[in-house]
């Protein structure tokens, strides 16, 4: 089988002379084998050679690898400490004040320096301090002269308000006078353009009856008043003309209520007396009665109340008599031809005195009735003429508007009297308070010699000490302001602290540790004796402020009296801040000098060509808080599990692979 | 007059006259006319044969040499490509400044490299030991026995064979991932394994073993085993080898498969490291081609000749 396989290989076996043939071929063969083993002695060699590039490749690459050692976060509070030193420092201090501008002679004390009670201080020089003394008499001197020579002038001025105001009360009072004669005058004006109203309808009245009776009444002299009826008649009659005086006044509130004054005419001496009752019949007052009692038209009354007189000029009483818009009797006319007597109301003329008034009954009721007669007069020459009714109805309105115009100018002038009174009333008033008036510039110099005074005893006190300003507690001068020399100044020339009085502990912060001290902070406290010995209590924080220097500076006070001023404590304290969710080893986090922002390494399996590896990632980070070993920070790609790097043998890059030590 | 002439194998080529008078001196001008054409025609088909074997055999050569270049020869010369500026990029055969730096680089400071090159033999020498156990065999069986549905099957074979990875990709996916068996180097060995190719290509040379010496061995008292194991393999030894090589080729340049079925980095072979290296570290790239290359030469010029044999024993009937 082997033959018939070796046929079947061609390998024939030669036993002529082809012997070397075979032989060629079994060194061919041979050679073949022997290329093939050295073929394959070189892919050994290759794949040998490989197999110790690998080896050293893993080497190199492993000892190439940073050893980082890993932690992972965890959530806490962190403990803040933190110790400073403070100094004991006066809590109050004092001042010792002298009068400005006084020169320095001596300073006994400097600053630093105790002293006990009545120690001299400083000194000032005694002749300049006479010098001064004796100038300031000179002022108050001054002063004095001036203030009497005010005082003077004052007393003088004082006088000349005292007469004005007299003066003005007496042009008060002349007011008054004179608005009642005015008030009067028109009132008997208007009686008289009442009356003449009333004989006037009477006559046409009369002259109306005749047609039927046969008798004319005309209105003759002799009965003086001939359309004014005797007493008795009149009075019978007056109703009507009354009534028709109501018509037209009827409206009237006036408050022409009679006055004593007014009341002393006598009613038969004329129909143009002023009959009180009569007048109030004719102008009745419904609103106002109340207000006329106290109309003031009596000479010499001073004080009376001008308003109450002034109130028989009612605005609506005047608003009522308003004329008739189709009259055209001109008022002025009328009271000029009144003056001029031939319609004499029996007014008095203006500017009639005070002493016309008090017999102005009388006078007044004589001039009524002449006026009267002048009117009647007038009135009969109208009524010869029976065929012009027109006319006597014309007349009839003008005397009605007469009498409306007589009403009007009465209430003028009681307003104007009310007006004229207000005014004197306020002048007089204004020159009764001017008298009271202060003089500020007596009163001023009067403080000012005062305020002298008080400074010249002073130096007076200091002179007598011969300068020397004495102490009035003991006490540690903390800071002193005089110069041998110069001048004090407007301000404290020494301060001072009490010996016995509140100590205070003063301590420089930073600004970190000034972000978590605050008033009522508690610090450990301890001091070292002058004999050796360590006492400690606690102190207190007050307040922190910042200096100019940018520095905190914090005041505490604290409980142990046997501290001296100027020595120096320790204190500390230790802060727990709130629970933090991620804390870390502080010297994880790393800086990035470019931007600032801080941020750590974690470490993370990845899978690679060589397998899981680690590598670690760069991961910003926000601090929160942090102190000397932990740092509180916060980051959305940190958890509980990340394995920070707290640790590395080389420096890190972003992506670098990694060996975890444990 | 010259019959035609025959390759005996030796390169030469045999004239075989034919007995014809010669006509005298013009004949023997034409004999060597015909000399000289037949050495030019040879010289020319040796150039064009060279000339060719030069240009299939250039992109080695810019390996090569591009391995021996250091980065910044590189840079310079394939700015244009690399650094995205304008002009055209140069070459040199010969770097002016030739290094083995890359080398030492890739070999003392890449384990990456070297893991996938173990990697790399891992799957070929399992692939290729399983292709032995399981593929001959069958290629014997295929060859020797006669049994019911073997041409269907063989056809089914031809036609495994035939497909691409790409059809079949989904259907592994599936099947590999039932057994749980993704993310491994089995699911790459596997599958190529039971690779057909291999035994078509023994299947051939099966084939060309005659009958009798089967027959003759049994009656000798051989048994099937004895038969396949001293006289199959034997004479088709380079049949084997032919796809051993060949198999050993196809699995050193596996991409497909463990592109598809290795997630994991670290299973990955060699032939996935290389697309790894970026364009600027172009000179370490060319080292790895190199090295890569290297094996399969190795491979080649240990078995060229049962290569060659079994390639001709496929391709030549009985």
């Amino acid at each position: 089988m082997l033959k018939a396989v070796r046929q079947e290989r061609g390998i024939q076996d030669r036993n002529d002379g082809d012997g070397q043939k075979v032989r060629k071929e079994g060194k061919d063969r041979m050679k073949l084998t022997k290329g093939k083993k050295i073929a394959l002695t070189c892919f050994a060699a290759f794949l040998g050679f490989m197999a110790v590039c690998t080896v050293a490749a893993k080497g190199i690459y492993a000892s190439g690898l940073p050893q980082v050692s890993t932690a992972r976060p965890y959530s806490g509070s962190l403990t803040h400490v933190i110790k400073v030193s403070g100094t004991v420092m006066q809590g109050q201090e004092y001042g010792v004040y002298v009068e400005p501008g006084l020169r320095v002679d001596t300073i006994s004390v400097g600053k630093g320096d105790t002293f006990q009670k009545d120690a001299p201080l400083f000194r000032i020089a005694p002749g300049d301090l006479a010098d001064i003394i004796a100038q300031r008499r000179l002022e108050i001197s001054k002063l004095e002269v001036q203030l009497s020579e005010e005082i003077k002038e004052e007393s003088r001025e004082r006088k000349d308000r005292q007469q004005a105001a007299e003066r003005a009360w007496e042009d008060y009072d002349r007011e008054g006078v004179l608005a009642d004669a005015k008030i009067q005058e028109c009132r008997q004006a208007y009686e008289a353009a009442q009356r003449a109203l009333v004989l006037y309808n009477q006559y046409l009245e009369n002259a109306s009856r005749p047609a039927e009776s046969g008798e004319a009444s005309a209105p003759t002299e002799d009965s003086g008043t001939g359309t004014i009826p005797p007493e008795e008649s009149r009075t019978e009659s007056t109703p009507s003309g009354e009534g028709e005086g109501e018509s037209v006044l009827s409206e009237e509130s006036g408050t022409e209520s009679s006055s004593p004054g007014e009341t002393g005419t006598d009613p038969e001496s004329g129909a143009g007396a002023a009959d009180p009752s009569r007048e109030a019949d004719v102008v009745p007052d419904t609103d106002s009665s109340a207000e006329n009692g106290t109309e003031s038209s009596v000479p010499g009354e001073t004080g009376t109340d001008p308003e109450s007189g002034a109130g028989a000029a009612d605005p609506s009483r005047e608003a009522d008599v308003v004329p008739d818009a189709d009259s055209s009797v001109d008022n002025k006319t009328k009271s000029r031809q009144a003056r001029n007597g031939r319609m004499d109301y029996g007014g008095q003329p203006e500017g009639t005195g005070t002493e016309q008034n008090e017999s102005g009954g009388e006078n007044a009721g004589g001039n009524a009735a002449e006026s009267g007669k002048g009117m009647l007069h007038e009135v009969a020459d109208a009524a010869a003429d029976p065929e012009d009714q027109y006319n006597k109805e014309e007349k009839r309105r003008q005397l009605e508007q007469n009498v409306i115009a007589a009403a009007q100018a009465l209430a003028e002038a009681e307003r104007q009297k009310e007006d004229r009174l207000q005014t004197a009333a306020r002048a007089a008033e204004d020159a009764e308070a001017a008298i009271e008036a202060a003089n500020a510039a007596v009163n001023t110099l009067a403080l000012e010699i005062t305020y002298q005074k008080e400074s010249l005893q002073s130096l007076e006190e200091l002179l007598a000490a011969d300068g020397w300003v004495y102490a009035q507690a003991p006490g540690r001068v903390t800071d002193s302001r005089l110069e041998v020399g110069e001048r004090t100044q407007d301000r404290a020339c020494l301060l001072y602290a009490l010996d016995e009085g509140e100590r205070i502990i003063s301590a420089v912060l930073d600004e970190d540790q000034a972000e978590r001290v605050s008033s009522g902070t508690q610090f450990d406290m301890k001091a070292a004796m002058s004999d050796g010995s360590r006492i400690t209590g606690t102190a207190q924080v007050d307040y922190v402020e910042k200096g100019a220097d940018g520095m905190f500076y914090a005041r505490l006070s604290f409980d142990r009296p046997e501290i001296s001023i100027g020595q120096t404590v320790e204190l500390s304290c230790r802060m727990q801040t709130e629970n933090y969710t991620v804390c870390v080893p502080v010297n994880c986090i790393y800086t990035e000098d470019i931007m600032g922002a801080f941020y750590v390494y974690i470490a993370e399996e990845r899978q690679g060509i060589l397998g899981t590896e680690w590598k670690v990632r760069k991961v910003f980070v926000r601090i929160l808080d942090q102190n000397d070993t932990a740092a509180a920070i916060q980051s959305m790609e940190l958890t509980a599990e990340s394995r920070i790097v707290t640790g590395a043998n080389k420096p890190l890059a972003d992506g670098d692979t990694v060996r975890i030590v444990l | 007059m010259y019959d035609n002439s025959f390759y005996n194998g030796s390169s030469e080529w045999q004239l075989t006259e034919i007995s014809r008078p010669l006509s005298g001196r013009f004949e023997m001008d034409e004999i060597k006319l015909r000399k000289i054409w037949h050495r030019g025609t040879k010289l020319l088909q040796l150039t064009a044969v060279l000339v060719l074997g030069l240009l299939i055999c250039l992109p080695v050569l810019l390996l090569f040499f591009g391995s021996l270049a250091d980065s910044i020869e590189w840079t310079e010369r394939m700015r244009p490509l690399l650094g995205n500026t304008e002009g055209y990029i140069s070459w040199k055969w010969i770097p002016d400044y030739p290094t083995l730096e890359n080398f030492r680089e890739l070999l003392f400071l890449t384990p990456e490299f070297l893991a996938l090159f173990w990697n790399s033999m891992k799957l070929s020498a399992c692939i290729l030991a399983g292709q032995l156990l399981v593929g001959v065999p069958s290629a014997w069986c295929f060859a020797v026995y006669d049994f019911k549905g073997k041409n269907i099957l063989f056809s089914v074979y031809v036609i495994l064979m035939l497909l691409p990875f790409q059809v079949t990709m989904l259907a592994r996916y599936l099947v590999l991932n039932g057994m749980g068996l993704l993310d491994t180097h089995a699911a790459v060995i596997l599958p190529a394994v039971f690779s057909t190719f291999p035994v078509f290509l023994v299947y051939r040379g099966f084939r060309g073993i005659p009958r009798e010496l089967y027959e003759v061995a049994r009656i000798d008292g051989a048994g099937e085993w004895m038969i396949f194991r001293r006289i199959g393999l034997p004479l088709a030894e380079g049949s084997v080898m032919a796809a051993f090589v060949l198999g050993f080729f196809e699995v050193w340049n596996l991409m497909e498969e463990p592109l598809a079925f290795l997630k994991d980095m670290s299973l990955w072979p060699l032939s996935l490291y290389l697309p790894e290296i970026g364009a600027d570290r172009a000179g370490r790239a060319c080292a790895a081609s190199v090295l890569t290359l290297a094996v399969s030469l190795q491979i080649f010029g240990v078995f060229r000749d049962s290569l060659e044999q079994g390639i001709v024993s496929s391709a030549l009937k009985g």
